[in-house]
């Protein structure tokens, strides 16, 4: 009975995750034009890529489970719910697994890359982790997800000038302040065949995003884009890890272009689009459900039963 | 982006018309959308209001382009904007070329490392512009930016010291100091240093070296003004 119960639960998460895929694959691709800053930009697309699997835990926990646990359970469903419920459970666990190997293999190449590096201290103010590498590292990346360090390699310190440097190391910092690894991480639990192209975009937007957070001025635009021409010449010596944000990253062409193009006022206009905005959609919603708790787990049931028959 | 438009359409096996074509052509150059009426008033264009419409509604159709609605004062206007960007565009158009170059008979290890060097060199070369573009703009900016005058105010228990300190550190800058006692050597006090500096990188470079001799003086930065 229990059994049937969660692998009704399963499958329910299964259907809502791949429906809202299919939907988000759909509708993302105007977004990208939206007039606002490149951080909301990003933040938008993040937020639709996990959309998905976030909105399916929620109506899940929130209203699935708990149906079934106040109603009674058809029982006559067939074996086609064990079934999907299987596949949801072999789903779960791919994602899980593809999490830890990424995890595993970042912590590997972060332990390798450390090994005899010195701490490096360009900027006096910035209390950000960031290391001189000695091994064969990428020129400069910032690698890890709880404790994330910026690395930087001995050809990079010696290619660039201290202003370009400092500004190639803000770019790095930006990443971590907006845990641009713990992202990826997230992304990598949960895959969907064709998001690979949202993915791109958002990683594009998150690149662009901390180059506008870096640049302060005409003369840092300038600096940066310098270092990125040196570094792009740079041969990567190793493939980084799923849990890093190389400098060089992203369509390194369109990113100069940008910063060559840079216009302190046209910053200032860019439109922010703030995440706690949703927070009284959140609470409106909640408070809603609260409200009409019985008779909207008496439709998710009868939903539900519907979707797995 | 004209070739890379018609390999596009081959590679999806689209056919457009020439007036397809130049719509198309002309979205493609406005990432952030265009009206109808911008597109109407475009030269290359120039057809009427209606036919641009439904050439717009065919191109929806077939999946090129997207419209997003903008809400005006008294009307509701579309923007269209390219479903595809240039950088998908390219790498769809890479990806059919290559799949095309795999799939002939003669694909062997020379073609792939031909291909390889080919696309390194184009890369090198597109570096060196960017780099040169770079170059110039920084030039651009410093020789815009020349002879920024700047004042620094400071108090310290000894403001000569920190004139002598500072001036003649900088090649290329005419450094003074005026004391707000009308006594240049005062035990204790405001000093003001005015310097002439040739562009805003020198400038940085001033404001450093002075707080850092402010520091070894026991002294406190008040303000930076830049003229």
């Amino acid at each position: 009975m229990s059994a049937l119960r969660i692998a009704v639960s399963l499958d329910c998460f299964l259907l809502l995750y791949c429906l809202l895929s299919l939907l988000v694959e759909t509708v993302w691709r105007p977004l990208r034009t939206l007039q606002v800053a490149q951080q909301s930009v990003a933040t938008i697309l993040f937020g639709l890529r996990i959309l998905p699997v976030l909105a399916s835990l929620i109506i899940t926990f929130a209203l699935v489970v708990p149906s079934f646990q106040l109603l009674p359970i058809n029982e006559s469903m067939g074996a086609i719910p064990v079934a999907l419920g299987v596949c949801a459970l072999l789903w779960i666990a791919c994602g899980f697994f593809r999490a830890f190997a990424a995890q595993s293999r970042t912590t590997r190449a972060v332990t390798c890359w450390l090994e005899g590096a010195r701490p490096l201290i360009v900027n006096a103010n910035s209390t950000a982790a960031t290391f001189q590498s000695r091994r064969e590292s990428p020129p400069l990346i910032v690698v890890g997800v709880r404790r994330p360090r910026v690395l930087v390699s001995e050809s990079t310190v010696a290619l660039l000038t201290p202003d370009e440097l400092r500004m190639a190391l803000r770019h790095e910092h930006e990443h971590m302040k907006s845990r641009d690894n713990l992202k990826r991480l997230i992304l990598v639990f949960c895959p969907f065949p064709g998001m690979a192209r949202l993915e791109s975009a958002w990683s594009q937007a998150a690149e662009l995003a901390a180059d506008d957070a870096a640049v302060s001025d005409q003369r840092d635009a300038l600096d940066l884009a310098a270092a990125l021409v040196k570094l792009s010449r740079l041969v990567p010596v190793t493939t980084p890890p799923v849990c890093s944000a190389g400098f060089v990253a992203g369509s390194v062409s369109q990113r100069i272009e940008r910063l060559l193009a840079w216009d302190e006022a046209s910053k200032a206009r860019r439109v922010h689009i703030r995440t706690w905005f949703v927070i009284p959609f959140a609470v409106a919603l909640s408070l809603l459900l609260t409200v009409a708790h019985r008779p909207v787990l008496a439709f998710t049931h009868e939903i539900t039963e519907w979707l797995v028959r | 982006m004209n070739n890379i438009l018609r390999l596009l359409l081959a590679s999806r096996k689209i056919r457009l018309g020439p007036l397809e074509e130049t719509i198309l052509f002309a979205i493609w150059q406005q990432p952030d959308g265009i009206t109808t009426r911008e597109l109407r008033d475009r030269v290359d264009v120039g057809r009427a209001y209606i036919t641009i419409v439904t050439t717009l509604n065919r191109l929806r159709k077939k999946g090129l382009v997207d419209r997003i609605a903008v809400e005006g004062t008294k009307v509701v206007t579309f923007r269209y904007v390219p479903r595809y960007t240039m950088a998908e565009v390219e790498r769809d158009v890479a990806s059919n070329a290559i799949r095309q170059l795999l799939g002939l008979d003669v694909a062997g290890p020379l073609l792939l490392s031909r291909m390889v060097e080919e696309i390194s060199k184009h890369d090198a070369e597109m570096l060196d512009e960017l780099g040169r573009l770079v170059d110039e703009k920084r030039r651009k900016d410093q020789s815009s930016n020349a002879n920024i005058t700047g004042i620094f105010c400071s108090v310290c228990t000894a403001p000569d010291r920190l004139f002598s300190l500072v001036s003649n550190r900088l090649e290329g800058c005419m450094i003074g100091a005026v004391s707000e006692s009308k006594n240049l050597a005062p035990k204790v006090g405001k000093v003001f240093i005015v310097a002439k500096l040739p562009g805003p990188m020198v400038a940085k470079e001033f404001q450093l070296l002075v707080k850092h001799k402010l520091s070894k003086l026991n002294g406190q930065e008040k303000t930076w003004e830049q003229r």
